[in-house]
């Protein structure tokens, strides 16, 4: 190998490991093993991609931020943007964020009629 | 980032396209696709040509090679500039706060800089020489700094699903 292509080799290598660090995914983000219920009314929607967030208003628990897939894969599921209307008392179910802070990866939503839609199997 | 300029990203992203970008099923995807296309059509090419200049495949005439590669090139760099601006549309106000987005902007713009300023002034003397001559020093470097500049503007756009 030339001398060239073993600097470049080293180069990739580190770019490699200093970023491997910082890389995050849903499991990354969410914990797996902390799967928490909640009850409560949807303050604010962002149904878009690349993910969906909403935040949910729990009485007696706060303002908590609750991320989901896709704009594809979430009404694949038969979920969509009409069920996520502000104001709309839901009972979400979700993993907890890793880093500590009042948010979700959502698992399943139960609407309003009862129906619940699973978005996500596991965290992984 | 002052109040208004954050404003003003904003209103973009809340304008009718970037609503209609983020919003819709499958345009975000699309452009997403169209990206990944570009960034092949730029960056493989780039790369050839670079380690061309630093000796890799060295019987290949450089000219020839660069009126080959350079059009994909340049096609590539259409495409993501347009994808690109098309996406950052869609979520503004957020990118433009992202510090990986801001150092993938400026290392695009460094980038380019390498190509008009070292590539323009080092690349037809490189060509002028034989096929098989080492290319001079300051063509190498312009090379090297393209590979590592291509290579940042790449792990610093993937960064930014990763790092606030």
């Amino acid at each position: 190998m030339s001398r060239v292509s073993v600097r470049l080799v080293v180069l990739f290598l580190l770019m490699g490991s200093s970023f491997a660090a910082a890389h995050h995914s849903f499991v990354g983000d969410y914990d797996g093993s902390k799967v928490v219920s909640l009850k409560g009314v949807i303050a604010a929607v962002r149904f878009a991609n690349p993910h969906i967030f909403f935040t949910l208003d729990v009485p007696g628990r706060g303002s908590w931020q609750v991320e989901t897939e896709g704009v594809a894969k979430v009404k694949s599921k038969g979920l969509n943007e009409g069920h996520l209307k502000e104001g709309t008392r839901v009972t979400v179910q979700g993993w907890l964020a890793r880093d500590g802070s009042a948010a979700i990866g959502l698992k399943a939503i139960t609407l309003p009629g009862g129906r619940t839609i699973v978005i996500r199997g596991t965290a992984r | 980032m002052s109040a208004a300029l954050h404003d003003f990203w904003l209103a973009l992203s809340q304008s009718g396209l970037g609503l209609w970008i983020a919003g819709s099923t499958w345009v975000y995807p699309l452009l997403e696709i169209v990206h990944v296309v570009g960034l092949g059509l730029l960056f493989g090419p780039i790369v050839l040509l670079d380690l061309r200049i630093l000796g890799i495949g060295r019987e290949l005439p450089l000219g020839a090679l660069g009126r080959t590669v350079l059009p994909c090139v340049w096609t590539g760099f259409f495409l993501n500039a347009t994808s690109g601006v098309l996406l950052f549309v869609s979520n503004a106000a957020e990118l433009a706060a992202n510090t990986p987005f801001r150092i993938k902007i400026v290392l695009i713009a460094l980038a380019g800089l390498n190509v008009l300023v070292l590539h323009r002034r080092t690349y037809a003397r490189a060509v002028s020489l034989a096929t098989g001559a080492r290319a001079p020093n300051a063509a190498r470097a312009a090379a090297t700094a393209s590979i590592c500049l291509w290579l940042g503007v790449i792990a610093a756009g993937r960064m930014i699903a990763y790092i606030d």
